[in-house]
């Protein structure tokens, strides 16, 4: 779900479409997507109905889509903040962005990426991401929280 | 103060889920009885019971969509109890959105 090539620091981007775009490209790489322009769409048409800040300098674009394979989620920190959305004045730094399957049966998958949801509105999840130093820094700080909600299911299934 | 409410967003997939976590943070830390219905791509969680509803101060409804159970809310909504906000504001200004609760 979420893989260490989707995890970019320090990035210079300041264009919400660039970065969406962007990451997607990788994202088909891993084949967790069939196709960039298919996925890229459903993102931009969620972003229509309302842009996806959430405050806190957050911003999470998300679709559902068909070409969607495996769930997944990807994660960027921009060098600077910028304005997300023309239609606001709010600014972005945190961007993660979601995929998942139009027909999503997998409850497990949700249920991760509902927790990484719940984790941004802490300020210590956000303080951390916002100052680690390493790729494989903010891979774990994400990573953990799919492995807590394993380890649950894990013990629910007993 | 006792608060209950449903979170529900379009794709059903992380303003529900922040919107329950911010409403229930924010009413623990002022030491309000919270609970939060989540209806979304998990189906319905933390589903709220008649008694639960008739018995709180207060109901927020952070929707973008139609909810299951709307009804539920009839007579809360009669006596002006309900507030009704798209999950995006009430992430954004939760603070805000539990003062508008307390002063329903």
């Amino acid at each position: 779900m979420i893989q260490k090539e989707f995890i970019y620091l320090n990035n210079e981007l300041t264009n919400r479409n660039e970065i969406i775009t962007r990451m997607s490209e990788d994202v088909l790489k891993t084949g967790m997507i069939s196709d960039v322009d298919t996925y890229v769409k459903s993102v931009l048409e969620r972003e229509e109905i309302i842009p996806t800040t959430v405050g806190f300098n957050v911003s999470i674009p998300h679709g559902k889509s068909d070409a969607v394979i495996s769930p997944f989620v990807t994660f960027m920190r921009t060098n600077k903040p910028f304005v997300w959305d023309e239609r606001s004045t709010e600014e972005t730094q945190l961007i993660f962005m979601i995929g998942v399957p139009t027909n999503q049966k997998n409850k497990w998958h949700l249920k991760i990426l509902a927790q990484i949801s719940k984790n941004l509105m802490d300020e210590n999840f956000r303080s951390s991401l916002l100052r680690a130093e390493s790729v494989n820094e903010a891979y774990q700080l994400i990573k953990c929280i799919e492995e807590n909600i394993y380890a649950e299911e894990m013990g629910n299934v007993k | 103060m006792r608060i209950v409410g449903v979170t529900a967003c379009t794709t059903g997939i992380a303003h529900t889920y922040m919107a329950q976590e911010a409403l229930e943070k924010e009413c623990a830390r002022r030491g309000y009885e919270v609970k939060i219905e989540t209806q979304g791509g998990m189906g319905i969680d933390n589903e709220l019971t008649e008694k639960e509803i008739a018995n709180a101060d207060a109901v927020i409804l952070a929707i973008a969509i139609g909810i299951e159970g709307e009804e539920r809310f009839v007579e809360k909504q009669e006596q002006g109890k309900v507030l009704t906000l798209d999950p995006s504001n009430v992430i954004k200004n939760v603070k805000d959105v539990v003062d508008r609760l307390e002063n329903l």
